[in-house]
Parts: C-alpha cells; sequence; structure tokens
C-alpha cells in the first residue's frame, strides 16, 4: 500500500508556520515517512480486540475553589496591558 | 410566519450552557462573572507551560445531570480532545473538548406549547406537541472574554476555562417558533435541574444556528447557512424569520445560496455575510494526552442521578391532575419553582384548588410578588377559595377582601369580619329583599313574566343594592325565579 500524500503547505498554514521551499521539501519527506508507518499499523486486523477501558477513575477535583494568581503576577509576563487586560492586535471578525 | 406553503425550513442549534460550578473546568480558579478582570485566573487556565489540567468533578455531574433530564444515553467512558486553532481569546491554542466520545448521546427536548410565542400558542404549529432530538451533549472549556478598543483588543481571561456544556440538536427543527420554544423548553429544563441560569441576555445560554430551506417534500437538505451573534430566544425568532426568508426570496431568482457565517444585527434586523466557508474548518481534533479517560460508571452517573429533579413535563401533569389547574396555568407555575411551591402550599387545604391558581396567577402575580419573602401565607389564598366555595362571601367580596389581604395582611376570615363582608345566605331576609324588589319594579316583571328572561337582572341589581353587595347571588336567583313563576 503506497503511502498517503500529505499536503505539507495546508499544514503548515493551519500551524501558522512559514517555510522555505528546502524546508517544505524535507518535512513532506519526513512526515510522509511517518504516515507511511501509521498506514502499516492501520493494517493490523485489530477489529476482534475489545477497546481497553481505562482500568480505574483518574484523579479529578472537588468543586472547591483555590487561590488564584495576584493579578500583577498573571500580568507579569504580558507584552502589552491596560486596565488589567492583556492588549493583543485588534481581533477582526 | 408568511412562509410560503413550497418551502421549508430545517433549522439545528447548538447551545452552550454556562455550568453553576464554584471552580472553572481544569482549575481551582473561581468561576464567577463580574469581577475585576484577570483576578480569577492561575497558570493552567493561562496555558502557561508546564502546568496540568484537572477535571472539575462537580461540572461532569452535572453534565451527566442534564443527559438524564434528557433521556441522553450516557457514556460509560468518555474522554476529552483538543480542538486546535488560533484565536487570542484561548491562551493554549488549542480548546479541549469532547470529539469521538462525548459524555452523552441522543435523548430530546420536548416542545412546551405555551413556550412558543405568545401569538402563535393557538396554532396547530405550537400544538403539535412535538419532541426535537438531540445529537449530543459535551462539555468542553469556555474562552476568554474580548473587548475591542480603535487599534487593540484587550483580554480578560477570567471566564477562559470555565465549564461549558454544549447541547447539539438534530436538524429536526422547522419554524422559528420551535426554536423559540426549544430554548425556553431546554432551559426550564436546566433550571429544574439547577445546571445553570441559562438566561441568553446574560450569557449564560448562548446559541449558534444552522438554517437552509428546502422545497416541501424533497429529502436533500439546502445549503446551510450558520448564524451568530443571538443574544436572546426573540433575537433567534427574528434571525431565523429573516434568514428564512431571505433564502426562500434567493431560491425562488434561481440564486445559490452561499455557504457561509452570517452575523445578526438585532437593530438592522438583518444577516450580514461575516465569513464564507470555503474550506471546512480543520481543528485536528486528537486526544489530549494530558487526561485520562473519565469512567462515569464509578460514582459520577450515581450521584448525578440522585440529583433528578421532577421534571418539567412531568410537574405540569401532575398540577393539571392533582390541582385541577389548566394546561396553560400548569406551564406559567412549572416555569417558575418558588411560585409552584407557594401555589401548593395554597391548594393543598383548599376545596377548589382551581381557583386558588385563579386567585395567585390572576391577581397575586399581578402585584409582582416575592413569594419567598411576601408576608401574605400561601393559606390565606386557600381560605380565600373556601370562603368563596362555602357561600361565606361572594365573588364580588372576593375581591374588596383580596385588596384588603394585599394593603394588611391577615386571614381572610379575619379580613371578613372585620369589613363586615359576610354574605347573605339566610332566605327568609333575602326573601324580603326579593319582595322588596318585586314591589319596586313592576315593569321588569312584567318584562320577565312576558319572556324577556334578562330582566331578571334589574332585581338581581336591586337586591345585591339593598344589601351592600352581601347577597349570596346564587340564592337570589334561585328565590327570584321561584317567585316570579309562582
Amino acid at each position: 500500500m503506497s503511502a498517503p500524500q500529505i499536503n505539507i503547505s495546508d499544514v503548515a498554514s493551519l500551524a501558522r508556520l512559514t517555510l522555505t521551499p528546502d524546508e517544505t521539501a524535507k518535512f513532506s519527506a519526513q512526515l510522509t515517512q511517518i504516515l507511511g508507518h501509521m498506514e502499516t499499523l492501520s493494517q493490523i486486523a485489530t477489529g476482534a480486540v475489545p477497546e481497553v477501558t481505562p482500568p480505574a477513575q483518574p484523579a479529578l477535583r472537588q468543586d472547591i475553589p483555590t487561590p488564584s494568581l495576584s493579578i500583577e503576577a498573571a500580568l507579569s509576563n504580558a507584552p502589552a496591558q491596560a486596565n488589567d487586560l492583556i492588549l493583543v492586535p485588534r481581533i477582526l471578525e | 410566519m408568511n412562509t410560503p406553503a413550497k418551502w421549508e425550513a430545517v433549522i439545528g442549534l447548538e447551545v452552550h450552557v454556562q455550568l453553576l460550578t464554584q471552580t472553572k473546568m481544569f482549575c481551582g480558579c473561581t468561576n464567577h462573572y463580574g469581577d475585576a478582570p484577570t483576578s480569577h485566573v492561575c497558570p493552567v487556565c493561562l496555558g502557561l507551560p508546564g502546568s496540568l489540567p484537572v477535571p472539575n468533578e462537580e461540572a461532569i455531574r452535572l453534565t451527566l445531570l442534564t443527559g438524564l433530564m434528557l433521556g441522553c444515553t450516557l457514556a460509560p467512558v468518555a474522554r476529552f480532545d483538543r480542538k486546535n486553532y488560533f484565536y487570542p481569546d484561548m491562551p493554549k491554542n488549542y480548546q479541549i473538548s469532547q470529539y469521538d466520545d462525548p459524555l452523552c448521546a441522543g435523548g430530546q427536548v420536548p416542545l412546551d406549547p405555551f413556550l412558543f410565542p405568545k401569538e402563535i400558542q393557538d396554532t396547530a404549529e405550537a400544538k403539535a406537541g412535538r419532541a426535537i432530538r438531540l445529537t449530543r451533549i459535551h462539555l468542553e472549556e469556555d474562552v476568554a472574554k474580548s473587548f475591542h478598543f480603535e487599534d487593540r483588543s484587550g483580554i480578560d481571561f477570567n471566564r477562559a476555562g470555565t465549564p461549558l456544556m454544549e447541547i447539539v440538536s438534530e436538524a429536526d427543527l422547522r419554524t422559528p417558533g420551535e426554536a423559540f420554544s426549544f430554548l425556553g423548553s431546554l432551559r426550564q429544563v436546566l433550571l429544574a435541574g439547577h445546571v445553570s441560569h441559562a438566561d441568553m441576555e446574560k450569557g449564560q445560554m448562548r446559541c449558534d444556528v444552522n438554517v437552509s430551506v428546502r422545497p416541501i417534500g424533497q429529502k436533500e437538505f439546502g445549503t446551510k447557512v450558520e448564524l451568530k451573534n443571538l443574544n436572546s430566544t426573540s433575537g433567534v425568532r427574528r434571525a431565523l424569520t429573516y434568514e428564512i426568508a431571505r433564502q426562500i426570496a434567493a431560491c425562488e431568482k434561481g440564486e445559490a445560496i452561499a455557504h457561509e457565517t452570517r452575523r445578526w444585527d438585532d437593530e438592522a434586523g438583518a444577516t450580514f455575510t461575516m465569513r464564507t466557508k470555503e474550506k471546512a474548518h480543520d481543528y485536528r481534533y486528537f486526544p489530549d494526552p494530558d487526561l485520562l479517560p473519565v469512567r462515569t460508571d464509578q460514582g459520577l452517573l450515581e450521584a448525578a442521578r440522585t440529583r433528578l429533579p421532577e421534571l418539567p413535563t412531568v410537574l405540569q401533569s401532575r398540577l393539571i391532575q392533582s390541582f385541577g389547574v389548566t394546561a396553560y396555568q400548569a406551564s406559567v407555575l412549572g416555569a417558575d419553582r418558588i411560585l409552584c411551591a407557594y401555589f401548593e402550599k395554597a391548594a393543598a387545604q383548599a376545596k377548589s384548588k382551581a381557583t386558588v391558581a385563579n386567585w395567585i396567577l390572576n391577581d397575586f402575580l399581578s402585584t409582582q410578588p416575592d413569594p419567598t419573602t411576601t408576608p401574605i401565607l400561601p393559606e390565606f389564598f386557600g381560605e380565600l377559595a373556601d370562603l368563596v366555595a362555602d357561600g361565606t362571601i361572594n365573588s364580588a367580596q372576593a375581591k374588596k377582601v383580596f385588596a384588603e389581604l394585599m394593603a394588611n395582611p391577615a386571614s381572610p376570615r379575619e379580613i371578613v369580619k372585620r369589613l363586615g363582608l359576610a354574605q347573605i345566605s339566610d332566605a327568609s331576609a333575602l326573601g324580603t329583599y326579593c319582595d322588596e324588589a318585586i314591589v319596586a319594579n313592576p315593569r321588569s316583571v312584567e318584562d320577565y313574566r312576558a319572556g324577556k328572561t334578562n330582566a331578571i337582572n334589574a332585581l338581581k341589581g336591586f337586591v345585591m343594592k339593598k344589601s351592600q353587595g352581601k347577597a349570596n347571588p346564587l340564592q337570589v336567583d334561585e328565590i327570584l325565579k321561584a317567585k316570579l313563576s309562582a
């Protein structure tokens, strides 16, 4: 079975990455190889194998408030701020 | 609506509901609105590196409870997935949501005929008693709130990471009125379970609408349009009415409907293109590796089950059967559980429970009472109704007692004494009044005997006046008729 083709420029745009033509060629080859391996895995017949149910309940949290950061601490890494809001470039709908 | 009979609309809703929890979905920050910006944030809900989410068990319980109330199939194992996209109101660049294994699947919302818009409650559309199927209910985290300034936007992350339940309907709705009732009926269920306040105008319930039109009889769906910026149930109805008419007009002109998202402008009363959906969103969902699957079958589901309330439809039929109220009254009482409890107390011992409902829903409610703090005890209404039922006072006197009850709350029995209102039911006293009436109104007597039965009203009026409104009108009627036909 042939490996599926991946549209590298499409994936890059979804991930907000700008790739050079060299990078596009390099990652294209690498990702095609990875997908090819997945294709190999999907050939294994798993229809009769029951899904593994998680054995135990993972840790859940009780609905009890815990302290938050101070406003100063929360904003300390913000590149820009005003009126205790984090400022970003204007969002266009 | 004026939808020409050739076309029908196909409508599906996605309803987001804020849950009544103390804390956020994956961290212990307070889940509360209106506080100082950026005051309820921590490394988890700010998406700082190295932080890990831990699910809020109460949010899961509330979602399961909603599923139980709406007759969904509940998953024994549910998973959280990452929905990837970039937007400044979402600090991690992904939203934790549920994709393949939501907590609830299926279920339905029965449409309450009295939660249709008032002016169409009498139509076949409202009376059809339809139930709208649900696709699923899943749990996710809300995003931050954005404020838009001239050249920048400001983000308040207090809302980021708060629990948000998404209820997705099948494309079963056909009219704006049905969508209106769907939202109202769903809200009643959510209120009954104390899941959410679900007030659309406060953003506690938010709604996206998908709508298309097709010729009646056609199986295939038309091209659907998504509507956004709907901030009230009446807004949803108006937006749908406009959009359906727009799509039908376009189709009749032979134009194609664009697959797009349109924004409802309430002031303009129209929808406008926001963005076209040339490329379907690719959210690249995948299981969140930070979160293990949740086993609902290990205590969570049982805990939710113990909280099942009396559902609106069950409550309404009980009110109709046990208290003899009308379907409309049952819907009004069912929509206000506090008032309903007040009514049930009031009617508990009363002989005529339906009369108690009339007093409370017509007269008492128009005074805009707060049933939890009012000095007027619910039992007073039972007593008032009994006083009329046993003939102690007539309905005109009861109105006076009610007015006095509002002004100087006391037992209606005492008020009757205080105002000297007790009805005269003594046959001999009434007989005397009736004799006087006959003597004083010879023309009416003549008319009555000549077949104008309405003429008796003049005689009744005379007796009521003479007795200062205290005569028992039913008895007066009987006595007069007996005397006149003698």
